[in-house]
């Protein structure tokens, strides 16, 4: 049935087989735009699994407002297919994002200092690359962020 | 002696062909090479590193696979592959695969069946298929430790009444009884993770036919 | 943009039930000219972050007809907005815009379709395939007294599943319901079918 994410105090539900399902159909495209192979922004470093339970409402938090704020709005589909593709995700993830508010709004999405530091190190490799490659990196590497949410 | 590269044609199809975790990278010979002398050289990378890996088992190898399985067994990393083809003192450029999950990607295998009878019922008794593993002697992971949401799909076959039927499970054992005395059920077993769609594999189909009714066998005496 | 010369399309609807949206709109007729429509769409995403941005329906743009299969537009439980405008050759009417925005979460779920079988023994359902988007609640029971209820999930199939070994001369008695993921939401049961089972009752 549906899944839900235990993070910390904050507990949601989401049809996250739905999201993956709706990302497997354009994930080889997108990912094959992606040229630059030796640099991965989401890092095993800083897993949402591998953050202690409390800071993972905040950390996942920021990814999504990253990936809503500066992924999604800027990433350029070659296609009405993927096009339409990447708006399933973007409203699916928004979704989660106003859970997740509601959570912060009710005191249970604490920013502690291991999501602040996890989250400046992705935003750090976000911002190494050039703006239009790393939309695209980022749009591929949803398949991480979505296994990272179906750990929680 | 290095090769003259870009002379040759790129090997084709270079893809990962991987069940449980068994992770192979498959390709074919250039076009219009088929039958030549060509070896071939594999190189992989994880994504997000640094450097092209040799696989030095894989190197001026004149098969169109190569086992990858234990460099790509990270279920946190993904990763490419890409092939070379040489013929003589030519070489091709490298042909590369797209990038390999191997944790979402990976196909599940189907479970051993085992099927005892009596009179009228069916034992079904389901073993989770193995996760790949680098020596015979290590112990082995059962991909239900993997998956800790694989379930299984079971259809039986009546062949009196020519019905089918099925049933979602996930424990490894389930007996169906008040079967048909003297008839042939054949069983096939299918193991699946909910999520993205992955290719499956059903298990072989396995008919076995209940024993013929003992009350009717008495009276028959 | 061409002259808007062209009515634009009138009072815009949705219906939808069990996951398939039909957008409807009245038809722009002018004499012995075939009118072609298109249809947008926009999310809570693209309201909010990309609000210049529409994106084309799959099916209808353009289509002759004064409806839209929007089912494969409408792909997240957020409220979308949806537009209509016509054109005929180059003249193009102004977009007209669905009054209320549209959320799948308000589609009508109906019982599903199910036909009780037996193979022998064994009690089978056959459920009425609405498509990925719906797992089947089946509740079944024997007819008796105090019966204990069983309940059985059951995913979209080709197949009949297989409910339950019964009882020669019992009775045993099936419903079951929808359940969608994406919304969070089940339908009504449909009505109870009980099928008496052959044979003698087995000695107490």
């Amino acid at each position: 049935g549906l899944k839900t994410l235990h993070l910390g105090s904050c507990v949601i539900t989401t049809n996250l087989q739905g999201i993956r399902s709706g990302f497997s159909e354009i994930r080889d495209s997108v990912q094959a735009k992606d040229e630059i192979i030796d640099v991965r922004i989401l890092r095993k470093t800083q897993s949402l699994q591998g953050t202690k339970p409390a800071d993972q409402c905040c950390l996942l938090h920021h990814i999504l407002r990253l990936y809503l704020d500066r992924v999604f709005k800027n990433y350029q589909p070659p296609d009405h297919h993927i096009f339409r593709k990447v708006s399933r995700l973007a409203n699916s993830l928004l979704t989660i994002k106003k859970d997740l508010r509601l959570c912060h709004a009710h005191m249970s999405c604490p920013c502690g200092e291991e999501a602040k530091e996890k989250y400046s190190q992705i935003l750090s490799h976000f911002e190494e690359l050039p703006p239009q490659a790393v939309v695209v990196k980022a749009l591929g590497e949803l398949d991480i962020l979505l296994q990272w949410m179906e750990e929680a | 002696v290095p090769c003259v590269s870009g002379d040759l044609p790129k090997p084709t199809n270079v893809a990962f062909i991987s069940i449980n975790m068994k992770n192979i990278l498959q390709w074919n010979p250039p076009e219009g090479l088929q039958g030549m002398e060509v070896s071939y050289t594999v190189q992989y990378f994880i994504y997000g590193q640094k450097k092209w890996l040799n696989k030095s088992e894989c190197r001026n190898i004149s098969r169109t696979y190569c086992d990858l399985s234990a460099e790509t067994s990270d279920y946190e990393h993904q990763y490419y592959a890409k092939v070379k083809a040489m013929w003589g003192t030519n070489c091709s450029k490298w042909a590369e695969t797209g990038r390999f999950y191997p944790f979402l990607e990976t196909q599940i295998g189907p479970p051993e069946v085992a099927l005892t009878t009596d009179e009228k019922s069916i034992s079904i008794v389901l073993t989770a298929p193995k996760k790949w593993k680098k020596n015979p002697e290590e112990s082995s992971i059962s991909m239900q430790q993997i998956y800790s949401n694989l379930k299984y799909n079971v259809s039986i076959y009546n062949t009196k009444s020519n019905r089918t039927w099925s049933q979602c499970v996930t424990n490894h054992t389930l007996v169906f009884s008040w079967l048909e005395p003297g008839t042939l059920y054949c069983v096939l077993v299918e193991s699946f993770v909910p999520g993205p769609p992955r290719l499956t594999h059903p298990s072989e189909r396995q008919c076995v036919s209940t024993l013929e009714d003992q009350t009717t066998a008495l009276e028959v005496k | 943009d061409g002259v808007a010369v062209l009515p634009a399309p009138q009072n815009l609807s949705v219906q939808s039930t069990n996951m398939k949206h039909v957008l409807t709109w009245s038809p722009v007729t002018v004499p012995e000219e075939i009118v072609h429509y298109s249809v947008e769409y926009q999310g809570e995403y693209e309201s909010l972050y990309t609000s210049h941005i529409w994106i084309p329906s799959i099916w209808c743009s353009p289509t002759q007809r004064p409806e839209c299969d929007i089912t494969e537009d409408i792909t997240a439980t957020v409220s979308y907005s949806l537009r209509v405008r016509a054109t005929l050759g180059s003249l193009t009417s102004t977009w007209s815009t669905l009054k209320h925005r549209f959320n799948q979460n308000s589609t009508i779920l109906t019982p599903p379709g199910m036909e009780i079988t037996m193979d022998g023994f064994h009690l089978l359902i056959k459920l009425e395939d609405l498509g990925p988007h719906f797992e089947f609640f089946v509740s079944y029971w024997r007819r008796e007294p105090g019966a204990k209820e069983h309940i059985k999930v059951v995913r979209p199939g080709v197949l009949p599943v297989y409910l339950e070994t019964v009882e020669p001369g019992a009775a045993y008695c099936v419903k079951a319901r929808t359940f969608v993921k994406a919304i969070g939401r089940h339908s009504a049961f449909s009505p109870t079918e009980c099928v008496k089972v052959q044979g003698e009752a087995l000695p107490l």
